[in-house]
């Protein structure tokens, strides 16, 4: 019984913490493009990374609310783009610099922010331009 | 004619006073500029109550159909800019600006770049930068963002009362049409946010 309480009152607690968890089973990710807005300021290196670090992203970033990620975080002009299956089903994949990211399966988005990803950034750049 | 109280509020018949604390952090010592966001909400209530919880939020909510909330005291500053500004200088006329630290900064990564502008930005006075939280006045008005680049239109109501509270303004804190700018073009956020909005 105590056992009980105790795993119920760590299940409530953890739920009452808990951030919405990264995007995990994804296979077949692929790079596709890249796009800018700002083509001289904001290039392929500030987001050069390859199909498993595009996973790794995922799995590492929580999803996020349009609103909060707009209202808190530097939304930068340019993406690496491409698709990935996540349960069999194919979707197109967004990742920004900045740890911004986002999948989109059959018209439904969700947004990504992944604040412990400047490793998988820095892996593909060697520094300054 | 709207007139400001002692608790920062502008009082007018046109103004719904819905004013949380939450939002509000610390002294806002001088008003040199507005800045025009948009909710991504549906409508007011979901902002407002957003704000219950805080800690985002602006000074002003313009909802829908056009009614004008204050929603911050006129004293306090909200966290509505963002914290990495944009350079004015390079924004404006890049072939003119010859600041020799921001030419060295636009040779880092866009990561790196952005702080660092940012940095050197502000060490300068408004209006040689962009106005920041703790020099401006922040309206948010209700819309949806639509994708990237585009967020909803402000609807007629919208448009007639940012108009006359932006008027109001002018008269209360001394700005022109210069002193205005829209959320993306300060700091690095959707280029759509508030691009329906105009003034004079």
């Amino acid at each position: 019984m105590e056992m009980r309480v105790a795993a119920l009152i760590l299940a409530i607690a953890m739920s009452g913490c808990a951030t919405p968890p990264g995007a995990t089973g994804l296979t077949e990710v692929v790079v596709q493009d890249f796009e800018s807005r700002e083509p001289l300021r904001c290039t392929t290196a500030d987001v050069d990374l390859d199909a498993a670090r595009v996973r790794e992203f995922f799995a590492r970033a929580h999803a996020i609310d349009y609103r909060t990620l707009a209202e808190r975080h530097e939304i930068a002009p340019c993406a690496l783009l491409g698709n990935l299956r996540r349960q069999g089903q194919w979707c197109d994949w967004k990742i920004r610099p900045g740890g911004i990211g986002q999948i989109e399966c059959a018209g439904q988005r969700t947004d990504y922010l992944c604040e412990q990803c400047d490793d998988l950034y820095a892996a593909g750049t060697t520094g300054a331009r | 004619m709207a007139s400001l109280d002692a608790q920062g509020m502008l009082i007018d018949p046109r103004i719904v006073l819905q004013r949380s604390v939450t939002i509000e952090h610390g002294a806002l010592d001088a008003i040199h500029a507005i800045v025009l966001h948009q909710t991504d909400s549906a409508s007011a209530a979901s902002a407002l109550n957003a704000y219950r919880s805080g800690p985002n939020g602006a000074h002003f909510l313009i909802d829908v159909d056009g009614t004008i909330y204050q929603t911050a005291s006129l004293n306090k500053r909200c966290y509505h800019v963002g914290s990495l500004i944009r350079s004015r200088c390079l924004e404006i006329n890049q072939a003119q600006c010859a600041d020799a630290q921001v030419a060295k900064a636009r040779a880092l990564g866009w990561s790196a770049q952005t702080k660092e502008l940012n940095r050197i930005e502000r060490t300068k006075d408004y209006p040689a930068r962009y106005p920041v939280n703790s020099d401006s006045v922040g309206i948010e008005i209700v819309g949806r963002h639509l994708d990237d680049t585009n967020y909803e239109a402000l609807t007629a109501a919208q448009q007639g009362s940012l108009t006359w509270l932006i008027g109001a303004l002018y008269t209360q804190f001394s700005l022109t049409a210069d002193d205005v700018y829209r959320h993306p073009e300060v700091s690095y956020k959707n280029p759509g946010e508030a691009a329906g909005a105009t003034w004079k």
